[in-house]
């Protein structure tokens, strides 16, 4: 397990990758066993679902469903369209930000970087750690769902659900590379969890509300949370474009951070960014 | 063969008195060299731009005769950094495969001699480990794949007595088999002890760079000469290498800078009851630099 970076880094978060595989499972499980329960009282339900306004709905990924109590309907209520990108993304940002940036700050990249490893070997190897283990992750949720599936006699066909789990996969490597690029531009694990949280949050609200407001619709496809869900791949299947989409632009963050940690110097304790000198501007 | 360490122009500031200004350094195959200079003089700056932790603004950096940037150069060098740190989640013996595999694989069985000697328990969680024996790691870590060159950042600083000597003895061991080692230091003494040549560095700017026998030429001896019957003093003050030379009763002391001779000669024109010598004082000479900086910094 400790022949080179990737596996190295996996073996670390073997723990915690068990804490958030158990809870992506539980989580959806869980919500499988509901549905029978929800499929039975519908009509309760659905009146409860009439008092809440469109945008919390459209909050809950839920806007312009179908139905929300056909197995499909009711997953991405529960789960599919808010908790588990949410999951997906912050894993994705906690393990990027900690890639290049949080061995940079806990000062071990020293003696790391001082063997015939390259920098841009570092960053891809640690890439690669992050996309396998949000991998993990999509098999847990594709496991769970098809289990719960089985389980509770509902249907969802199994290409959907893998589908749905990819996209949740790109969805989490997409913050994650960018956490890793921001990390490997700053050297600061805060700064890079902090401008991904940002990002990630502002993006989360303009894909949810812009459904709502007519100016603002023309802006989501800004959103990675529109390329994850917009075309309901549990419902629809993989979306191809939307998938490159994610992809790519996590190709563009690899990239950047390539570029990043390449051509600067490396700190026990980060980079001290760059605050412009009045002085100097000036005279 | 080549060069072992060659910096050239070698320019990397950071601001306000610290980092390293035009450094022209060259550090012999084989040789221990002692860097030595205190604390924030640049050392741990030089050092990183060897191992392409961080990179000059001006000048070049040449490693085993090519640039540090390139992986197989990187491959032929140990380096132990200042302040060591490690996976502390991590066994020590997991760590050094790790490192291992990364330099290619290899190594193992040298680590595990290396530790033994040491008495370093690999099964133990590097978190468990105590200042010494994180050092001792960081020490097998730099030295289990052999490599040519050995760079080591104050390698003996925190460590009790009987590590510090271990890791003379590795060094006396490298050196014998033909290993080049650059080393730095705040402590003259072990430079003293391990080193064969000597560059001295101060506020970024390297002021000595001199073999350890010649320094020691020029280091300062106390006499202390105790004479049957006092006399003149004037007769002493005057001689070759001779300073503050003063006489209290029949007691002459005075310090003196390379040859003893001219004293010799003079003092045995006189009866001699007693003669004490103060080893070659390296220590005063080396503060002599330090002071040249405090000096500055009075400005």
């Amino acid at each position: 397990m400790l022949t080179n970076v990737t596996f190295k880094t996996l073996r670390d978060r073997r723990r915690s990758l068990t804490w958030w595989v158990i809870g992506v499972f539980g989580y959806l499980l869980g919500i499988g066993a509901f549905y029978p329960i929800v499929a039975e009282n519908q009509a309760q339900f659905e009146s409860l679902l009439e008092t809440y306004p469109e945008e919390l709905l459209a909050i809950m990924g839920v806007a312009g469903e179908e139905s929300l109590f056909d197995p499909v309907g009711f997953m991405q209520a529960e789960a599919l369209g808010w908790i588990v990108p949410l999951v997906f993304a912050i894993y994705g940002a906690v393990q990027g930000a900690r890639a290049v940036a949080g061995e940079e700050e806990d000062g071990t990249i020293d003696l790391v970087m001082a063997t015939p490893l390259t920098r841009s070997g570092l960053v891809w190897q640690k890439l690669l750690a992050l996309v396998l283990a949000e991998m993990v992750l999509g098999a847990a949720l594709f496991v769970s769902i098809a289990l719960g599936g089985w389980l509770f006699d509902f249907e969802i066909a199994l290409g959907n659900i893998a589908a749905a789990a990819l996209m949740a996969v790109l969805l989490g490597v997409f913050f994650g590379s960018l956490a890793l690029a921001v990390g490997a531009a700053t050297g600061l694990r805060g700064v890079s969890v902090g401008v991904v949280s940002f990002v990630a949050a502002g993006t989360y609200l303009l894909n949810s509300l812009g459904g709502l407001v007519e100016g603002m619709k023309a802006f989501r496809p800004v959103s990675p949370f529109y390329y994850y869900g917009s075309s309901n791949p549990l419902r629809n299947g993989l979306d191809v474009q939307h998938a490159l989409i994610l992809a790519g632009i996590a190709v563009l963050f690899l990239g950047a951070a390539l570029l990043a940690v390449r051509s600067r110097d490396l700190a026990v304790g980060g980079m001290r960014l760059p605050v412009p000198r009045i002085g100097r501007l000036t005279g | 063969m080549s060069v072992p360490v060659r910096l050239a122009g070698v320019t990397k500031s950071y601001g306000k008195a610290r980092g390293v200004i035009d450094l022209d350094l060259e550090v012999r195959a084989g040789e221990v060299f002692g860097y030595l200079g205190p604390n924030g003089a640049g050392k741990t700056t030089t050092i990183r731009m060897l191992v392409d932790l961080i990179r000059p603004q001006k000048g070049t950096v040449e490693v085993l005769g090519a640039s540090p940037t390139d992986p197989a150069t990187r491959r032929r060098i140990g380096y132990l950094p200042g302040e060591v740190e490690f996976y502390e989640r991590m066994g020590a013996g997991d760590f050094l495969t790790y490192i291992g595999n990364l330099r290619g694989g290899g190594g193992a069985v040298l680590a595990g001699e290396l530790s033994e000697r040491m008495d370093l328990d690999l099964s133990r969680r590097i978190g468990d480990l105590s200042k010494g024996n994180r050092q001792k790691l960081g020490l097998v870590q730099a030295l289990m794949h052999r490599p040519e060159l050995v760079i080591l950042d104050e390698p003996t600083s925190g460590l009790d007595p009987l590590v510090q000597q271990e890791v003379y003895r590795l060094i006396d061991e490298l050196r014998a088999g033909g290993v080049t080692i650059f080393f730095s230091s705040h402590v003259l003494s072990e430079v003293e002890r391990v080193a064969d040549r000597v560059g001295i560095i101060r506020a970024g700017r390297l002021v000595e760079v001199e073999e350890l026998e010649a320094l020691r030429q020029r280091a300062v001896r106390t006499f202390e000469v105790v004479f049957e019957d006092a006399p003149g003093i004037a007769e002493f003050e005057n001689l070759d290498g001779v300073r503050s030379a003063g006489l209290h009763g029949n007691t002459l002391h005075c310090q003196v800078i390379g040859s003893i001779d001219p004293l010799l000669k003079a003092v045995a024109g006189h009866p001699v009851r007693n003669l004490v010598s103060h080893g070659a004082d390296l220590e005063a000479l080396f503060l002599d630099y330090y002071r040249g900086e405090e000096a500055r910094h009075a400005d």
